[in-house]
C-alpha cells in the first residue's frame, strides 16, 4: 500500500519552505516566543511611560496640579475605600447592569423578529437606522427633561445606547441562517420553537456577541455621561466631574484609571470572546 | 420561518416603510393637540418644524451646523492621518505595535467620556477640548483596523508574493496594502460615527457659543423643548445622512472585497 501524499503540500515542498523560512525570515518565531516578546516589550513600555510621567511631574516639566503623578495616584488609593466612592460605584454598576441586561433581552428578541419576519424588517428598518446612527448623547438632554435626573434616565439612556447594536447584529445573524439547515429541520418536521432553539439561536450567537460588545461600550458611555449632567446625585460620572471642578487631580486621575481599566476588562473581554466565536460565523 | 409564503411577501411589499414613522408623528401631534400630554414638556411635530424654520432663518442654526461640521471634519481628518500612519507603522513593525498595545487597548475599550473632566481641566471650554475628544473617539478604531488589516493578510497571497520573489517594499505596496484596504476602510467608517458622537458630547459639555450639541444643551437648560427637539432632529438627520454616504462608499469598496476573498 502506498502512503497517500498530500498533493497540495508535498513533503519536498514543505522541506524547501522550511529551509527558506529558516534562512530568510529569522524574525519569524513560534507563537509562544512571540507572546513572550510581546509581553516583555509592552510591560517595558508601560514602565518607562510611568517613570517618565513621574520624573516630569517631579522636575516640574509637567505641572503636577494639572497632570498629577504616579506617586500621587498611588498615594490616593486608600481614598477609594475611605470616601463615598463605593456608593457612587455601586450606583453606576447598578445602572449599567440594568441597562445592559434590558438591552440584551430586548435587543435579542426584537432582532430575531426583525431578522426572520420580512414585514417587521420593512416597517422597523427606518426607526432602527435612526436610533442606531444618531449620537446617543444627543438624546440625553431630552430624556433628562422628561425623566429627571434619577436613575431611570441613566438606565433609559444606557438602554437607548445598548439595544440597537444588539438588535442590528442579531437581526443580521438571523438573516444569514444557512437555508439547508432550515430545510433539514423542516424535513424532520421539527417544531417552530425547536427550530429556533437548535438551528437559529446557535447560528445567531456569534453575531449576538458582537452586538453585546458594541452595546456594552455604548451603555458605559451613556450611563457615565448622563451622570455627568449637572444636578445628578450619585454615580461615577458625577464623582469625575466633581473631582475635576475642585481641582483634585490625583483623585481624578485615579478615577479615570479605575473606570478605564474596568471598561477595558469588560469590553476587551467580550472582544476576545467575540474573536473566538468569529470562527463559527457562517459568513 | 418567514410569514407563510406569498402572503407575507405581498403584505411586506404593500406597506411603505415610512409608515411607522408617519404614524408616530401623527400620534405625537394628536396627543399634543388634544391635551393628552403637556405640550410645554413634550412639544409637537408642528412646533418642532416651526422651531427649525425659525432657528434657520433668524436664529443661529446655520452657524451651529457649520461649527459642528467643521470640528467634525478637522477631528476626523486628523484621526485618519494619524491612525493610518501609526497603524501602518504598527502593522509593519511588530515591535512598535507590541510597545504601544497596552495603551491602545486601554483607550480603544475604555469609555472615553471618563476623560471629559480631565480634558476640561487641561483645555478649558470650547474648541480644543471638543477636538481632542473627537480625536480620542476616532483615532483608535482607525489605528487598530489599519494595523490588524496589515497583519492579517491572507497567507496565500503572501506566499504568492514570495513565489514571485518580490522585495519587501514590493510586498508591502502590491500585496499587503491592497489586501488590507477593505479593513482599513471599515475602520474609516466606524470612526466617522464615533467622531460624530465625540463632537456632540464635547459640545454638550464644553461647547461655548455655537454648535448643535451646545444648542441642544442650551435649549434644554432653558426648558425650550421645541428648540431642543429641533436640534435633536437636525443632529439625527446629519447622522443618518453621513451613515448613508459611508454605506454607499463601503458598498462600492466591498464589491471589490468579495472578489478578493
Amino acid at each position: 500500500m502506498r502512503r497517500p501524499v498530500d498533493v497540495q503540500n508535498p513533503p519536498a515542498v514543505q522541506r524547501a519552505r522550511a529551509r527558506a523560512e529558516g534562512t530568510r525570515r529569522t524574525a519569524r518565531t513560534r507563537p509562544r516566543d512571540q507572546r513572550l516578546t510581546r509581553l516583555w516589550i509592552s510591560s517595558a513600555t508601560v514602565a518607562v511611560a510611568i517613570l517618565l510621567w513621574e520624573v516630569a511631574a517631579r522636575t516640574g516639566v509637567m505641572d503636577a496640579r494639572f497632570t498629577s503623578s504616579p506617586s500621587g495616584v498611588v498615594a490616593n488609593l486608600p481614598w477609594l475605600v475611605e470616601s463615598d466612592f463605593r456608593v457612587h460605584a455601586g450606583y453606576t454598576l447598578y445602572a449599567i447592569t440594568a441597562a445592559f441586561g434590558l438591552s440584551l433581552v430586548a435587543g435579542a428578541a426584537a432582532g430575531l423578529v426583525i431578522g426572520r419576519v420580512r414585514l417587521a424588517r420593512r416597517l422597523l428598518d427606518p426607526l432602527v437606522t435612526i436610533g442606531y446612527t444618531t449620537p446617543l448623547t444627543a438624546f440625553i438632554p431630552v430624556v433628562v427633561m422628561f425623566l429627571g435626573l434619577g436613575i431611570t434616565s441613566k438606565i433609559v439612556i444606557g438602554l437607548v445606547g445598548g439595544v440597537f447594536p444588539v438588535l442590528v447584529n442579531v437581526a443580521a445573524g438571523a438573516g444569514t441562517v444557512d437555508p439547508p439547515l432550515l430545510r433539514a429541520a423542516r424535513s424532520f418536521s421539527v417544531g417552530r420553537f425547536q427550530t429556533y432553539r437548535h438551528v437559529i439561536v446557535p447560528s445567531v450567537l456569534p453575531y449576538a456577541v458582537t452586538g453585546a460588545r458594541i452595546g456594552l461600550g455604548r451603555v458605559l458611555i451613556g450611563v457615565i455621561i448622563t451622570e455627568m449632567f449637572g444636578g445628578s446625585q450619585y454615580g461615577l460620572g458625577l464623582l469625575l466631574i466633581r473631582m475635576g471642578q475642585s481641582f483634585r487631580t490625583d483623585e481624578l486621575m485615579l478615577l479615570v484609571l479605575v473606570v478605564g481599566i474596568a471598561g477595558t476588562l469588560t469590553v476587551g473581554g467580550l472582544r476576545s470572546w467575540e474573536r473566538r466565536m468569529a470562527r463559527w460565523r457562517a459568513v | 420561518m418567514n410569514l407563510p409564503g406569498a402572503t407575507g411577501r405581498v403584505a411586506a411589499q404593500a406597506v411603505p416603510p415610512i409608515l411607522p414613522i408617519a404614524a408616530l408623528l401623527v400620534m405625537w401631534e394628536l396627543a399634543g393637540r388634544f391635551g393628552l400630554v403637556n405640550v410645554f414638556l413634550a412639544s409637537m411635530p408642528s412646533r418642532v418644524v416651526t422651531a427649525i424654520v425659525e432657528m434657520a432663518t433668524e436664529g443661529p442654526l446655520l452657524t451651529d451646523v457649520l461649527t459642528t461640521v467643521r470640528l467634525l471634519f478637522v477631528a476626523y481628518g486628523v484621526s485618519v492621518v494619524l491612525g493610518v500612519v501609526l497603524g501602518m507603522l504598527a502593522g509593519f513593525l511588530r515591535k512598535f505595535e507590541y510597545g504601544f498595545s497596552p495603551l491602545i487597548w486601554f483607550f480603544y475599550n475604555a469609555p472615553i467620556v471618563a476623560f471629559i473632566p480631565l480634558l476640561m481641566l487641561w483645555f478649558g471650554l470650547g474648541g480644543p477640548t471638543i477636538f481632542v475628544l473627537g480625536l480620542l473617539f476616532g483615532f483608535f478604531p482607525i489605528y487598530v483596523n489599519t494595523a490588524s488589516g496589515i497583519e492579517n493578510v491572507d497567507p496565500v497571497l503572501m506566499r504568492l508574493g514570495r513565489s514571485f520573489c518580490l522585495k519587501r517594499w514590493e510586498m508591502a505596496w502590491k500585496i499587503v496594502l491592497p489586501a488590507a484596504l477593505p479593513i482599513i476602510f471599515a475602520g474609516f467608517r466606524l470612526a466617522m460615527g464615533r467622531v460624530f458622537v465625540g463632537i456632540i458630547v464635547g459640545e454638550i459639555f464644553a461647547g461655548s457659543r455655537f454648535g448643535l450639541g451646545f444648542r441642544l444643551r442650551n435649549a434644554a437648560d432653558r426648558l425650550q423643548t421645541d428648540e431642543s427637539f429641533a436640534a435633536l432632529v437636525v443632529i439625527a438627520v446629519m447622522a443618518v445622512l453621513i451613515g448613508t454616504v459611508l454605506r454607499r462608499l463601503d458598498e462600492r469598496f466591498s464589491a471589490w472585497r468579495m472578489v478578493g476573498n
